[in-house]
């Protein structure tokens, strides 16, 4: 593992306990849902909040700009600095999609970044590697190999050490700056306040001491008041750094006496974004909450993730504020396990919203070329006689315990088994499921109609997953409870068909008794589950089976359906962390097919089973 | 920021900075008044020039005197100012391998004095 992943991984996984601990005791249900519904009004009246602020702030002697595209923004904020030669910068993403600095420097003038991260990728000649912690992918010892060769210093790998440094470094700047650029988080319509937050006080030097302030915003970043900031702006801390409050948030109504304040309102797609079918990616804070806890942003960093903006989210908001090349790059580097959502303030559906944004996107050749073949492959093995490929639609009804659409059973349990056990790896795994059916279930109807659509709704191919849909819709509909045995294909229908459609292992449950295993059984909690009634299982399972405490139960294993073929060597590095620590004689049960054939990648077959196979071998026994 | 209140309290904080003088050594000191204050959270102060900024930012250690005590932080968004910071904290960052380090450029301490 290489120390860049190390960095990264150890960064984010500690933002992630912190935010929990802060969590821990709060209503976190009822703040997020409060805070989303004043952000989602202010948005609806985004034009008319803008008029009556920027009325105000005109009138405070604050003078507005609109742009329309980061070109004009930067034209806009060129003129108006005048002969500035010396201008301190406070962190801001606005900016770095405008690319200002590097626009700014072409002019001859040095811009030089004030928050801490910002400062060091700067001399690095980096780009930032997250939205809250730019410089989170380096170490101490990167950090003082570059401060040691380029200030001719001779610091240690301390963070301490390196942090006086520049706090000495950039109080000069601070101090002769003739102009200072902040982003903002909020701007407040009534009445007109600006709100920045900061926890290094370099935004209330650089907006205070010199006499140009520029503050870049975006177009969605307004509020209607003060109560609607207060409780998005504790959940942009609580989420960004696992703080309840940040050391600073400052405040900008009028200018100070010395000062001219301009204000610079940036659309740059946000508005297309706002009003499109993705308009739910608008409420981002771009607080990152989604990054530290992505699985593949924790092993590949941002640099590979995105530009700007980095993960499932990033994807989105490049789409609109960069390019759709680009987005789809980002894209196909999501896993669309879902771990992001519940991580998010805002609740934003981003798995979701990246199946649209499929739809309307080819994928490079390289990477559609891999799943092309090995949907061949898969249709192949499932002896279908016209080589439909991966992306084509879902097979019709199957074999032998086929349920023509049009059959209207009596019985009220059914039993959809799903593609993945029509695998011939899971060959062993389907027979237990039939075994099942037979001994715990006698009057249960099988349904082996081949897929539930959700492949291809996360593939972007919606038409398809729509019209797979309403063949299940009907061919459940004389069923009172729809039993299925993979996790995925479970979590996809309970969010469309509701409480009729049940985990196959938690309904075991009940029939069976407690069985004792002489080596350890350690729980797998596919990504899926990890939402929604998904979330009791291993409560459930537990009555039947002792599973033995296993720290990386939760983790992604990096399979994400074919993501493995995708991008082999990151879903390798995901798969390598659930590793550490497992030797001996063990089983790892898990009721994700997709996750256990990535499972036994590492551990072997003996070692990794579904839930409802070992359930039924224990009861055999 | 001087006022009459505070020049009233000045002997006061005379004494507590003198307990306090060997943390303070060799140290810049600003002592800044707040429009209010929220228990637990922080305090509103208003920045009205460039050497209001100066004291509050610049200084090793700021003392915060905090005489309004505000049920919530929207409530010290209720008067008026031209500018303000709600301080909650020291200047502080974490972005070296998420190592706390005080002081990047603004306090490297903050007390928050609770007059009543």
């Amino acid at each position: 593992m290489s120390k860049f992943n190390e960095n990264v991984f150890k960064a984010t996984n500690l933002t992630v306990q912190k935010r929990e601990k802060l969590f821990r005791g709060h209503d976190l249900d009822s703040l997020r849902e409060n805070a989303q519904a004043k952000r989602a009004m202010s948005l609806e009246n985004a034009d008319v909040l803008w008029k009556i602020s920027a009325e105000q702030f005109q009138e405070n002697g604050i003078t507005v700009f609109f742009a329309d595209t980061a070109a004009s923004a930067n034209k806009f904020i060129s003129e108006k600095m005048g002969d500035a030669k010396l201008i301190v910068k406070g962190k801001s993403l606005t900016t770095e999609e405008m690319e200002l600095r590097q626009f700014l420097e072409k002019e001859e003038r040095e811009v030089v970044e004030t928050d801490l991260g910002e400062w060091i990728i700067q001399q690095r000649k980096e780009l930032p590697s997250h939205f809250t912690a730019p410089a989170i992918h380096l170490s101490a010892g990167d950090v003082a190999q570059m401060v040691n060769r380029k200030f001719g210093e001779n610091l240690p790998a301390d963070a301490h050490a390196l942090t006086a440094f520049a706090r000495r470094h950039l109080r000069e700047k601070f101090r002769n700056a003739d102009a200072g650029i902040i982003g903002a988080n909020a701007i407040c319509a009534k009445p007109a306040t600006v709100l920045s937050v900061s926890n290094e006080g370099n935004v209330s030097l650089s907006s205070r001491l010199p006499e140009k302030l520029f503050i870049v915003t975006g177009w969605d970043r307004i509020y209607d008041s003060v109560e609607g900031i207060e409780g998005v702006q504790r959940l942009l801390s609580a989420s960004a750094t696992a703080q309840e409050y940040t050391s600073y948030v400052d405040f900008f109504r009028k200018p100070l006496p010395h000062q001219q304040v301009f204000l610079i309102v940036l659309d740059n797609g946000r508005k297309a974004l706002m009003e499109s079918v993705f308009s739910d990616g608008a409420r981002c804070i771009r607080c990152g909450a989604c990054l530290n806890i992505c699985p593949v942003y924790e092993e590949v960093g941002g640099h590979t993730f995105g530009k700007v903006y980095h993960g499932g989210i990033g994807a989105l908001l490049t789409e609109f504020t960069g390019n759709d090349r680009d987005a789809s790059a980002i894209a196909s580097y999501c896993l669309r396990c879902k771990t992001c959502e519940p991580a998010c303030p805002m609740g934003i559906p981003i798995a979701d919203l990246l199946a649209r944004l499929s739809e309307s996107h080819s994928l490079p050749f390289y990477l559609s070329l891999p799943l092309r073949m090995l949907g061949r492959r898969v249709g192949a093995m499932r002896g279908r006689q016209k080589d439909q490929g991966i992306g084509d639609s879902p097979p019709s009804s199957g074999t032998h315990h086929s349920s023509p659409i049009t059959h209207h059973s009596s019985r009220s349990v059914a039993v959809f088994i799903g593609c993945m056990f029509r695998n011939p790896l899971m060959k062993r795994e389907r027979k237990g499921i039939e075994s099942t059916v037979a001994r715990f279930f006698p009057d249960a109807q099988i349904l082996d109609s081949g897929c539930c659509g959700m492949p291809h709704f996360y593939k972007g191919q919606l038409s398809a997953a729509v019209e797979r849909l309403e063949i299940i819709e009907k061919m459940i509909e004389p069923f009172e409870t729809v039993l299925l045995p993979c996790s995925s294909g479970f979590a996809y229908l309970r969010e469309r068909f509701g409480d009729k459609i049940e985990l196959m292992s938690m309904a075991m449950v009940e029939k069976l008794e407690k069985v004792d295993s002489i080596s350890p059984v350690y729980y797998h909690q596919p990504c899926h589950l990890k939402t929604g009634p998904g979330t009791k299982e291993k409560a459930a399972l537990n009555q039947v089976i002792t599973f033995s405490s296993w720290e990386n139960e939760n983790r992604c294993c990096g399979s994400g359906g074919t993501y493995f073929v995708q991008h082999p060597f990151v879903s390798r590095k995901i798969l390598s962390r659930k590793e550490p620590g497992m030797d001996g004689k063990f089983t790892i049960v898990t009721s994700c097919p997709s996750c256990l054939l990535q499972l036994r990648r590492v551990f072997g077959r003996g070692r990794v089973a579904h839930s409802v196979s070992y359930m039924l071998q224990s009861a055999t026994k | 920021m001087a006022t009459e209140w505070h020049q009233a309290l000045q002997s006061q904080l005379d004494d507590f900075i003198e307990k306090l003088k060997d943390r303070f050594q060799r140290q810049s000191i600003s002592i800044v008044e707040s429009l209010g204050f929220v228990p637990g959270a922080g305090a509103f102060v208003s920045i009205g020039s460039r050497s209001d900024a100066e004291e509050l930012f610049l200084s090793e250690v700021v003392i915060i005197l905090c005489r309004n005590q505000l049920e919530t932080y929207e409530a010290s968004l209720a008067g008026e100012f031209s500018q303000a910071c709600f301080v909650s904290a020291e200047s502080k960052t974490a972005d070296i391998e998420k190592k706390l380090v005080s002081g990047v450029h603004g306090p490297k301490e903050c007390i928050f004095v609770e007059v009543q």
